[in-house]
C-alpha cells in the first residue's frame, strides 16, 4: 500500500488538499487531555518508600518539615501563585494536555496558564538561566516518550510537603499509554546534591475526554480566598 | 531516494501516517513553513514590543479615563496596575502587546498558541461556531478558518476583566477580535492584523498591526509573573481595578526577622497593608 501511495505522489497531478501537520504513530497515543488517577501532598519513590535524602537534602527537608504547619510556608512559592515547576507541575490534581506537532510535544496544563515545550530535534539541551520548567529535550524509545530536563531552578520543590530539589537535577520522564489506555510516566530524578541515589517515581494518569484544560488563573482564586492549588482531584 | 523522501514528506504534510522510520526522515518546520503556506508551527519570536495602542476611537468616556491613568502616572508618578501587571492578562494581550517567543502546535481541526509573555495558551477551533452559552473568560473563545492562505481568527466571549493595553485601555463583554495571519512565502514572517470591536468603549472598530519572526531557537524562556510579588511595586500604585489588589505581599524583613511573602483573604488584606511599614504600603 505504502509503494502505491509512493507511486501515487510521484506523480506530478497529486496535490495535497490538506492543511499540513505530522502525524506521528507514536505521539498520536499519549496526545488527548490526561488527568492522575491519585493526589498525595507526599512524592514517594516507585517502591513506596521516602527518596534517599542526603546529609543535606535531609537538614533542608526538616526546615521544611518545621514550617510544614504555618500557612505562609516560604519553601511552598505556589502559595501565592509562582510556578510550581518541574516534576510537580506532572502531580497536581489538575488535567492536562499533551499536543505534539512537528519539533516540540507540547504540555498544556490546567495550573495557571503553564505550558512546557519539549524539544524533538534530537538536539542536547540549550539551557541558559535556571528556570522552574528546565529545558525539556524528548526522543523516541520504541513506543515511549524519554524527555530529559536540565536547567531546573533550585527555588521549587517536588512535592507540598516541601522535598528539595537543587540546580543539579536531570529530571528523565519515560512517558507511554499502557494496554488498558492510562498513561504512565516513570520520573527519575538525578540530583546528587539532594539525594544519595538516582531514585524512581511513578504516576498514571487516565484519559480524561470529558474535561478540559481550561483557563486557570490562579491570582482571582486567591482574591476569592481559595487555596492556590486545590488538594484532591476534580 | 529523493523521491522516496519526498513521498513521505508529502504524505506526512498531507496527515497521512506514514511507517515510523521513514519519519526520521522529516522536514523541519522551517522547510514545511516555506512549502506550505498554512503551516505555521513551530517557534516564532515577537517582532518588536509595542504596548501602546495609538489612535483609538475612543468613545469620550474612554477618553477620560484614559486621561485619569495618564494623570496618575505623569503627574502622581504611579504605576498603572493593570491585568498584565497582576498577572491576569486577556487575550487581547497576546494580540496587541506579547514578548518573546510563542510556539505554534497546529491540526487540522485546531491550532494552539502557547505564548512566553504573557504566558497564556490560546486554542483556536478551526471552522467551528461559537458555542451559545459561553462563559465569559479572559481568553475568550476563539474560532478560525482560512481565507486563501490568511488564517482568521474570531474571538469573543470576554470577561471584561482586562485592558488592551499598558496605559489602561478598557474592554467590555462585547469586545470582539478579529485576527488575521498572512505567512510570507519563505515561512520566516508573520504578518498579524487585529482588528477590535468594542462598542461600549469604541466608536468604530480599528486595527493594530504586529509581526512574528521565525526563530532558530527552540527553547521558550518562562514568564513567572507571581514569583515575588514585591511591596514596593505597590507603594506607589495605581490599581485600575480593586481585583488586582494583591493578595500576596512581599514583607521585607526587619533586623535578623527573615522576608516573608504573605498571603492573606480579601478580608485579611487591609489589615496585612496596614501593618506594613508605611513606606512599604
Amino acid at each position: 500500500m505504502f509503494s502505491a501511495a509512493v507511486a501515487l505522489l510521484g506523480s506530478p497531478e497529486f496535490v495535497c488538499a490538506q492543511t499540513a501537520t505530522v502525524a506521528s504513530a507514536h505521539s498520536v497515543a499519549i496526545e488527548g487531555t490526561w488527568i492522575p488517577e491519585a493526589y498525595s501532598e507526599r512524592l514517594l519513590t516507585a517502591d513506596g518508600t521516602p527518596p534517599p535524602l542526603t546529609d543535606e537534602g535531609a537538614a533542608i527537608y526538616a526546615k521544611h518539615a518545621a514550617a510544614r504547619g504555618e500557612r505562609d510556608r516560604q519553601y511552598d512559592r505556589t502559595l501565592w501563585c509562582a510556578g510550581a515547576g518541574m516534576p510537580r507541575m506532572m502531580f497536581l490534581p489538575y488535567p492536562f494536555e499533551i499536543r505534539a506537532d512537528g519539533e516540540y510535544v507540547g504540555f498544556i496544563y490546567g495550573w495557571y496558564r503553564w505550558h512546557r515545550m519539549v524539544d524533538m530535534t534530537g538536539r542536547p539541551a540549550d539551557p541558559i538561566l535556571p528556570q522552574t520548567m528546565g529545558y525539556p529535550v524528548g526522543e523516541w524509545d520504541g513506543d515511549t516518550l524519554v524527555v530529559k530536563t536540565v536547567g531546573l531552578s533550585d527555588e521549587t520543590v517536588m512535592d507540598a510537603m516541601g522535598l528539595p530539589q537543587s540546580d543539579e537535577l536531570t529530571l528523565t520522564e519515560r512517558i507511554k499509554t499502557l494496554s488498558d489506555g492510562r498513561l504512565e510516566v516513570r520520573f527519575t530524578i538525578d540530583d546528587p546534591r539532594y539525594y544519595s541515589r538516582p531514585w524512581e517515581a511513578v504516576k498514571t494518569y487516565r484519559r480524561a475526554s470529558d474535561v478540559t484544560v481550561g483557563d486557570d488563573v490562579c491570582p482571582d482564586r486567591l482574591v476569592l480566598g481559595e487555596d492556590s492549588i486545590r488538594n484532591t482531584l476534580p | 531516494m529523493h523521491t522516496i523522501r519526498n513521498a513521505v514528506m508529502t504524505l506526512a504534510l498531507c496527515g497521512i501516517a506514514v511507517p515510523v522510520p521513514l519519519m526520521a526522515q522529516e522536514p523541519t518546520a522551517a522547510q514545511k513553513r516555506a512549502a506550505d503556506p498554512r503551516y505555521f508551527g513551530g517557534m516564532w519570536q515577537v517582532e518588536r514590543f509595542i504596548f501602546l495602542i495609538s489612535d483609538a476611537p475612543m468613545l469620550p468616556h474612554t477618553a477620560a479615563q484614559r486621561d485619569e491613568f495618564i494623570e496618575a502616572m505623569n503627574a502622581k508618578g504611579q504605576i498603572l496596575y493593570t491585568a498584565w501587571t497582576s498577572c491576569r492578562p486577556g487575550a487581547p494581550s497576546s494580540m496587541v502587546m506579547p514578548m518573546n517567543s510563542l510556539v505554534v502546535l497546529q491540526k487540522d481541526a485546531d491550532i494552539t498558541v502557547s505564548f512566553e509573555e504573557p504566558r497564556m495558551t490560546r486554542r483556536i477551533h478551526m471552522n467551528a461556531q461559537h458555542p451559545a452559552n459561553l462563559e465569559p473568560s479572559y481568553l475568550g473563545h476563539s474560532t478560525g478558518y482560512w481565507e486563501g492562505d490568511t488564517l482568521v481568527i474570531d474571538t469573543v466571549g470576554f470577561n471584561g476583566q482586562f485592558q488592551l493595553d499598558s496605559f489602561g485601555m478598557p474592554s467590555g463583554p462585547k469586545l470582539h477580535t478579529i485576527e488575521r495571519l498572512t505567512k510570507s512565502p519563505d515561512g520566516k514572517r508573520m504578518d498579524i492584523k487585529t482588528t477590535i470591536e468594542d462598542p461600549d468603549y469604541f466608536s468604530a472598530p480599528f486595527t493594530i498591526e504586529r509581526a512574528w519572526i521565525a526563530t532558530e531557537q527552540r527553547h521558550q524562556a518562562e514568564y513567572d509573573c507571581m514569583e515575588n510579588p514585591r511591596a514596593e511595586e505597590f507603594t506607589h500604585t495605581y490599581f485600575v481595578k480593586d481585583l488586582y489588589r494583591p493578595a500576596c505581599v512581599s514583607y521585607q524583613g526587619v533586623g535578623e526577622a527573615p522576608s516573608r511573602i504573605i498571603c492573606r483573604k480579601p478580608e485579611e488584606q487591609a489589615d496585612l497593608l496596614r501593618a506594613m511599614p508605611q513606606n512599604q504600603r
